[in-house]
Formats: structure tokens, sequence, C-alpha cells
């Protein structure tokens, strides 16, 4: 053991003298190679200042070499003492007694000195000791003062100088932001601005208003192409007798009446003037502004833009180019204040602009929603614009209104493809697919083809209930919520019941609660996967329903319906097939699982019963709720079993160590483990 | 002829004396001053016992799919409430408006492990009401594995109020554990199990918000829902509903547990065998000085010279 150690601290010891000697042998090293360097960065600063002297003797400060310039930074008034500055030698020694305390020593010395010195050379007091600082050493002698200053603060003379000094030290600032100037590609790629020219000739981007900082319309918010995106935003409005007629925004001719898209971006390339010509006074230069769909600017370009037109100028109007493509007015629905749609009252092939009845305080064709549906083909263009609106009627209380905006875009010359929820497995978010089964004869061989029926709008494929404002609940389908896959949803409305009529309105409040929970026409079949053909009816899962009210709902006494259902539950298990690192769900069943029935009995709390008596009314809750339950099984590792080592031995090799009774003729592992255990203390007690 | 060392052998000597002499006292001095005395460095620098140690684990969290929701619906104290809990919405009746509310927890690295929940609370709302603050308790349940098997029912509480009526509230934020004390090292622990909310209770104090966060900010172990950009949209649309977009994520935490025994003596063992290295070292160097010099008188008993000194 001692031995061990000794060894250790010989190794130690040789260790430690070995790095002496190096700290030895590397100190005048340093203390060297500092000194030179100061001398050859003080090298470079000599011929600057000789250089300009060959043309005028403009002397320039200079400082010598690591020295402390700032002697004296408090005496900033020629010729006056400045106050509390005692190195400044305007002053008196008069007016240094009335000094409460000395500036100069503003700029902070190195706190890792054992000694202050400049304090004694500044302020000729005694020495400080550095004895406040947490290190373990401090700095006793510098032999390399040079450490201690600036270096090579040159002037700089030329242009490159400069640019080589920012490029080395350059951070950033306030001034680089730079705008790319707007390059006209030969056609559009998606995502580009879809450029437009007003008929002034004023050239602008198809706009596509969004909600943005609040839920306001932002106008100058641009539709990309290819990008099929569905927005809404709200107007507001403060008085809307005023603001009817004259709000731009609300009128549907804003959004394409006098405008023209540019069939590809080319257009631009030949016809954007050269900047020059705004120099040579010509009238009209075309200020390249986005369409916004309200601001005055571009109301006053559509109403007064035909006068202008007549009298165009020698530069021909952008606006007749035959490379532009018209808007066409395709399809306009007109939806009463309740948003049924109505038959629309004026001929079709114009928009009408909205009109205030004065009498029914209604605002009239106020536009609700905007459709642009683009047709292109490829990189050839835009081929043609489509816009259809929804017009309605706003009653003058509302302050404000919701407004859509779509954009679509197709390929010239192809169908309407049918979107997947998925492909295989769903996406999430993507509405669950669901259908009716339908069975229909064939009429060549008469023989039975089943198939499924879907809706044409995704969102009512299956659906659950949704309260309306008021919290009641909606027998309407549109109001109903879309499933969409993978997100739980939980959803309710209130049947409200009278004490009066209670159970009156048992029946009629279990078909109210059985319309809200299923809708009209409930799907019966839910595809497997995102991309289930219709005719592939294998695909398709039937939806099964559990506890599905079937007693008639009864009155009991006058306060108590019985067996009533007020909930149901969409359960969907599903399950990833396929790569793990690319699951695909797949739906395996949907279960409508229904509440048990339940009696609902009124009941009152305290003065709720005293003052409202038998008008006293009820709320009960109808609850619907979609579940996703995962039931994917992961691979199970299957492992081959460890080896196992045979640990036998002859069976009489323990003979004398074994029992009388020889029944075991194989040794455990145990037994052997003993045994060895044995031997070794055997062998190291000797 | 060269000379070769073939094999080389300690030599050791034999120091002898009687029970009740200078050297036996020395050696008995030397013994605790080498033992005792690194304790005594060790303990006296600090941090000898490991009272508490860190590690790192992401807490498998599961939303319990309870919701407590509190919206102003004016500057005068009108309120619209909902909850998934039956008696609470009995208590409230006519200001009881249930919204849509659709809920995921994602797994974005697929380990298992839910990383997010991403929520969505719509609550439909008349013309004439318009929302100045929101609260909204949602309800998870949270394990960790690693150390000890905890579990408990926790809680995240988002709230915004703003002057301006209000037409969505969007937030993002973190789950974040936060402990009182360390969790323990190992066993079971299902302390704060329990329910945040009586939910059969049929008394409105048990609903109380102030009821539920002094109970809750007594436990030791807790989460919190930290979120430091809140979104309140002004702007809501006629017939358009209220809408809260929550994203609450569930991160890796820095646990706080007590070592146990077996690692309170490792570490402890580590220290102490370090300094006593450098004790046993310089003791010996002092013993063979003394013994082989006969500072004090001892019998030598040497394998090549035999000698006696009385």
């Amino acid at each position: 053991m001692a031995v061990t150690f000794q060894s250790l601290f010989f190794f130690l010891a040789f260790c430690s003298v070995l790095l002496g000697v190096r700290a030895q042998t590397t100190a005048p090293g340093t203390t060297q190679r500092p000194t030179t360097q100061a001398v050859s960065t003080a090298a470079p600063a000599a011929p600057t200042t000789p250089a300009p002297a060959t043309e005028a003797p403009a002397t320039q400060t200079t400082f010598p070499v690591n020295t402390n310039v700032g002697s004296c930074t408090c005496d900033l008034t020629l010729n006056a003492c400045d106050v509390n500055c005692c190195c400044d030698a305007d002053c008196s020694s008069q007016d240094a007694q009335s000094f409460s305390q000395c500036l100069e020593n503003l700029y902070k010395p190195d706190d890792r000195l054992c000694v202050q010195d400049h304090i004694i050379v500044f302020e000729n007091t005694q020495f400080v000791s550095n004895l406040e600082s947490n290190n373990l050493f401090c700095i006793y002698t510098d032999n390399y003062p040079g450490r201690n200053y600036y270096t090579g603060a040159d002037t700089v003379e030329t242009e490159q100088a400069f640019q080589d000094l920012v490029q080395t030290y350059e951070t950033t600032s306030y001034s680089q932001v730079g705008s790319t100037a707007t390059v006209y590609e030969n056609f559009y790629k998606s995502g580009d601005p879809i450029y437009t020219v007003n008929e002034s000739g004023a050239q602008g981007t198809l706009g596509l208003p969004k909600a943005d900082i609040t839920s306001n319309c932002l106008d100058s918010s641009v539709a990309g192409f290819l990008l099929d995106e569905t927005t809404s935003c709200t107007r507001e409005w403060n008085s809307l007798a005023d603001q009817c007629e004259t709000s731009p925004s609300l009128n549907a001719n804003i959004y394409y009446l006098g405008l023209k898209v540019a069939r590809t971006p080319a257009l631009f390339q030949s016809t954007l003037p050269p900047t020059t010509a705004a120099a040579t006074g010509t009238a009209t230069v075309p200020t390249v502004t986005t369409v916004a769909m309200t601001t005055a600017n571009v109301t006053a370009a559509v109403t007064t833009s035909l006068p202008g037109n007549a009298t165009a100028d020698n530069t021909t109007n952008l606006f007749d180019n035959p490379d532009l493509v018209n808007f066409t007015l395709t399809n306009i629905t007109c939806q009463d204040r309740e948003g049924n749609i109505v038959s629309c009252t004026f001929p079709a092939g114009s928009v009408p602009a909205p009109v205030y009845n004065g009498t029914s305080g209604l605002c009239d064709n106020v536009v609700l929603q905007v459709a642009y549906t683009v047709t292109h083909n490829g990189s050839q263009g835009i081929s043609a614009v489509e816009v259809s609106f929804t017009l309605g009627s706003v009653l003058s209380t509302q302050t404000s209104v919701q407004q859509s905006f779509a954009i679509t875009f197709g390929k010239q010359d192809s169908v309407a493809g049918f979107r997947r929820s998925g492909n295989p497995g769903y996406v999430v978010g993507e509405p669950v697919l669901a259908g009716n089964l339908v069975q229909t004869t064939s009429a060549t061989t008469a023989e039975q083809l089943r198939s499924i029926v879907v809706s044409s709008d995704r969102n009512s494929w299956l659906s659950m209930l949704s309260s309306s404002a008021d919290g009641s609940c909606v027998t309407s389908s549109t109001d109903r919520a879309s499933v969409v896959f993978g997100e739980d949803m939980r959803s309710g409305c209130l049947l409200t019941v009278f004490f009066t009529n209670i159970t009156d309105v048992c029946t009629l409040l279990q078909s109210t609660a059985n319309d809200a929970l299923l809708g009209t026409n409930p799907p019966t079949h839910v595809a497997m996967f995102g991309n289930s053909q219709l005719d592939t009816v294998g695909d398709w899962v039937e939806i099964l329903r559990v506890n599905e009210p079937v007693a008639q709902t009864t009155g009991f006494r006058t306060t108590t319906c019985r067996n009533v259902v007020l909930g149901m539950h969409i359960e969907v298990l599903y399950a990833n097939i396929g790569a793990l690192s690319n699951p695909q769900p797949k739906i395996l069943a949907v279960r409508f699982r229904f509440e048990n029935p339940q009696d609902i009995t009124f009941t009152c709390v305290g003065t709720q019963c005293q003052a409202g008596g038998p008008q006293a009314a009820q709320q009960f809750e109808v609850v619907s709720s979609v579940s996703f339950i995962d039931a994917s099984s992961s691979p199970t590792a299957s492992l081959a079993e460890y080896p196992t080592i045979r640990t036998q031995l002859p069976y009489d090799f323990f003979y004398p160590f074994q029992a009388a009774s020889s029944a075991v003729s194989h040794l455990g592992l145990s037994r052997v483990v003993y045994v060895t255990a044995f031997v070794i203390s055997a062998l190291v007690s000797r | 002829m060269a000379v070769v060392e073939v094999y080389s052998h300690p030599v050791l000597h034999r120091y002898k004396t009687s029970i009740c002499t200078k050297a036996t006292i020395f050696v008995f001095a030397c013994f605790l001053l080498t033992f005792i005395p690194p304790i005594l460095v060790a303990y006296r620098s600090q941090g000898f016992w490991q009272r508490e140690a860190w590690y790192r684990e992401q807490p498998d969290v599961s939303f319990k799919h309870q919701i407590l929701l509190l919206l102003q619906t004016s500057q005068t104290g009108d309120y619209l409430v909902w909850s998934t809990y039956q008696n609470f919405n009995q208590l409230q009746q006519g200001r009881v408006r249930v919204p849509l509310v659709k809920s995921r927890e994602e797994d974005s690295n697929r380990d298992g492990k839910s990383d997010a929940l991403q929520m969505t609370v719509q609550v439909p709302l008349l013309d004439t009401e318009e929302v100045y603050s929101v609260d909204l308790l949602l309800f998870f349940q949270y394990k960790l594995y690693i150390f000890s098997a905890f579990t408990m029912e926790c809680m995240a509480y988002l709230q915004h109020t703003s002057p301006l009526p209000g037409a969505d509230l969007t937030v993002v934020g973190d789950l974040r554990l936060h402990q009182k004390y360390p969790l323990g090292h190992t066993g079971r622990d299902t302390r704060f199990n329990t329910s945040i909310i009586d939910s059969t209770s049929i008394f409105p104090s048990a609903y109380d918000l102030r009821t539920i966060f002094e109970s809750y900010s007594d436990r030791n172990v807790s989460t919190n829902f930290q979120t430091y950009y809140p979104v309140w949209r002004t702007g809501r649309a006629t017939g358009q509903p209220f809408v809260i977009s929550a994203t609450v994520r569930y991160p890796e935490e820095t646990i706080l547990y007590k070592p146990g025994f077996w690692q309170l003596i490792k570490w402890g063992w580590v220290q102490y065998i370090s300094i006593l290295l450098v004790f046993l070292f310089v003791f010996d160097r002092i013993k063979t000085f003394v013994f082989e010099n006969q500072i004090l008188n001892t019998i030598v008993d040497s394998p090549t010279k035999k000698f006696k000194q009385g």
C-alpha cells in the first residue's frame, strides 16, 4: 500500500517539476515577445504622420505609445475652472478647497493590479492595495505594459480603407433596410401576386381581404397564384344609413368592375415605362398601387376613368392591352336576413350597388361573399377569371358584418377534382368521410349495385350539433360542426322547458334532442381511408349505434319526463398502418353511443320558484362529443433467448460432499456456486 | 559481464514494541489523525451529503377533457360560464352557454408521450354580448416515471382581460412543473392525485376560482401555465362566436429530488477517499521517517540485519 502511494507521490512530484520547469522557461519568452510586438505595432503608426507632410504641413496631434492620454477628462471648459475637477490647471487652490470631491478618476481602473499605481500619478494619495478582489492572485509587476493600451487608431484616408474597416468591424445598423425591385417573370409561379390593371391604367395586384391585427379586413392582403384560400373578416361602420351606399367595401362592383388581370407578368416587362418618362412630363405615369378594395382612390378611379379613357393621350392605356383578362360575373346569390337563399330581384349580368331603405332600416345588396375562380394554363398564364357574389341585407342596428373571400384555381379544360381526406390514411384536420349506402339496379345486367353516396359539401359528411348564439339547440343542418379527423370535440346546446308544459312537451323534447344529436339524414357508413372509393363498399365501415333510444318518452306526475336521451357520443376507433416512420391512420370502427335514458325533472331553487312560478324556465343540456381512440398496436420485439451455459459436472464429481440420499444426479447452479465460494475461501485463507 | 535485474521485491521492516509505549501512542495518534480529519475536511467544505439532486424528464401529460370556462360579457358584471361539471352547470342555469370545444394532443416526435395540446373553444354569443375577460381552467393528468412514480392531477389557468371587446384570444405557452419540495427518489407518489375541483359538490364555493386556486397553490407540487404571448383580437363580426385558441406545450422538466441512501453514501465516499489518500500518504511518510530514524524506540525486525535497541 505504502509503496503504491510513494510511487504515486513521485509521479505527481515529477509532473509538478516538469510543469514548473515549463513555466520557468516560458516566462522569459512571454516577456520577450510583447516588447517586440509593441515596437512593431508602433512602427506602422510612424509613416502615417509624415505621409501628408509632402503636401501641406497639416500636423496631426500624436500621442506617445503606451500612455494614458486622458490625464484630465473633467477639464471641459477652456480657461475656466471646472467644478470638482481637481486636475484643472485653471482652478486656484481656493477653488480646490471648495470642491466636495474630485471627478477625474471616472474611468475604471484595472482591478487585477495589486497596487493601483495611477492613483499615485494623478492624485498623489496613498497607494491603494487591491484587497477586495476575490482572485487568488493579483498583478504585482506588469512586464508587458502595451497590453493595457489601444493600438492602431490611424486616420482613414481612402474609401477603400474605409470599406475594409467597415467589413472588418461592421455590426448591424438601421441603414441596412433594402428594398428589392419587383422583377416581372415570364410567367406566374405559385405564390406570386396576380397583377391587375385598372381602367385608369394603374397597375396593382389582386387583393383578398383578410383579418389581420384585429378581425377587421386588411385590404392590402394579396392573393397568391395557385394558392386556394378562403378568408373571412369583419367590416365595421359607424352609421349604416350614411355608409351603406358610400362605403366601397360593401359594394360588389369594387371587387371586379373596371379591373383586368394580367395573363402573365411578362406584360409589364415591356410596358413598364422607363424612369425618365416621368421627367418628360407624361401625364399618365402608372403608379404601382395594390388594388385596395376600399381605398377612396380606387373608387374614384373606377367612377371617373371612363371619360378619362375617351380622351386618352398619345401613350396607349395599358388597360386596352389584349394580354389582359376580363372578370366574368358568373353567379349571384341573394340572402335574406336569416341567411336563407332567396331569388334576386335584379336582372342578371350586373351587380347593383347597395341601397339603403330608410323605411325598413335595411341596407340591401351588401356583399357577404366574394369568390374568385381563376382558370390557368400552367406557364401560359391565366386564361379566365370568374367572380361570384353573395349579397345580403344588413339591418341598420348592426355595427359590423362578416365578409368572406375565396379564391380557387383550376386548370384549364379539367374537371373539378374530388378533394380527399388523406391518401391513403386520414390526415389530421381533414373531415371524416361519411355517407349513406344506396343500392341501385344496373340497367344492363340487372345486377344489384351498391355504392356510397356522400354529400358534395365535405364539411357536412359527419357532423355534430352546435348551439346557436343564444345557446339553444339548432336544428338546421348548416350550423352543425364538421367532424375532422384526430380532433376530439365536445359541444352541446340547451333545451329550455317551462314548468307549465314540461309533461306536454316530453315527446317534442326528445325529438328536438334527437334532431340536434343526429341532424337530418345522418350517415350510415364511414370510409376506412381518406381516399376510399365510393363504389368500393368494402372500404367503408358501418356506423354502430349503441343504446339507441327505443322506449317512448312519457310524462310522469307533472314535473318529470321519463326516458329522455340527452346525449350522443361519436367514438372513432382508428389504428395506424404502414411504416412506423410514416403512419397512415385507418378508421377501424365508428360508434354512435347514446347516453342512457334519464328522467328529467323540473326543479327550481329558492327564489327562482317563487319569482317565476309556473313560468319558471329550466335548461337541460344536450351533449354531443367526438373522441378519437388510437388502437395502434406497435410491433412487439421478438428476441431470441439468451444462450444458456451448460453447467453440468459428472454426477459423482462432488461425491464426498453429496448427501447420502443421492437421488440428485445433476448439480444445480447454486450448488456449484457454493462449492466455488468454498474453494476460493480456502485459497484465500491459506 | 552485464548485470541484469531479473526480479525485485520490497524489504519489509517490522517495528515492534510493547503496548504502553510512546511508539504505540504515536501510531494510534497517527491512525486517528489519518482517518478522522478527512471526514472533517470533506464535511466542512460543504456539500458532503448530497441532499438534493436534479434530473430531466419529459412528463407524461394527458388532458383529462375537463374544462371550466368563464367569460365576462360586459363591464358591469354579466358573465357566461360553462364547465364539464354538471353540478356547476346546474348551479349557473341561465348563464350557461355551451361552447364547441375541439382538442387534440399531438405527439410530434412519436415517443409515446404527448408534446402539446391544441385546443379551440368557440363560444357562441349574441350580438349584444361582448367579451372582456376570459378565464379558462384546463385539467391534466401528470405522470413522472424515472425516479419516483409520481402521479397528480394538475391544472393550466389561461387568463386574459382586456378593456377592448374581443373577437378571439390566442395563447401559446408551456405547462411548467412547480415544485416546493424535492420529490422522493423511489416509490409511488400519489399525494396530489386528487381532484382539484370537487365535482360532486352542489355548492358554488367548490367552483369559486378563489377556493380552487387557494387549495391548488397550497400543494407542494403543481403546474402552472406560462404564456408570454397572448394575442387578443378585437372586431368580432355580427353572429360570430368568440374563439379561444390555446396551445399548451408539455416541455421536458428539470425535476428536483432527494437522492437515496446509496447515492448519498457513494458521493460521500468519493469525497472522503480522495482526501484520505493525501492524509494516508503524508502520515505514511511521517511514520517511515520516525521509525526508520528510531526517533521513537522500537524493536526493529529486519530481514537482513536484526538488532535490538533497548
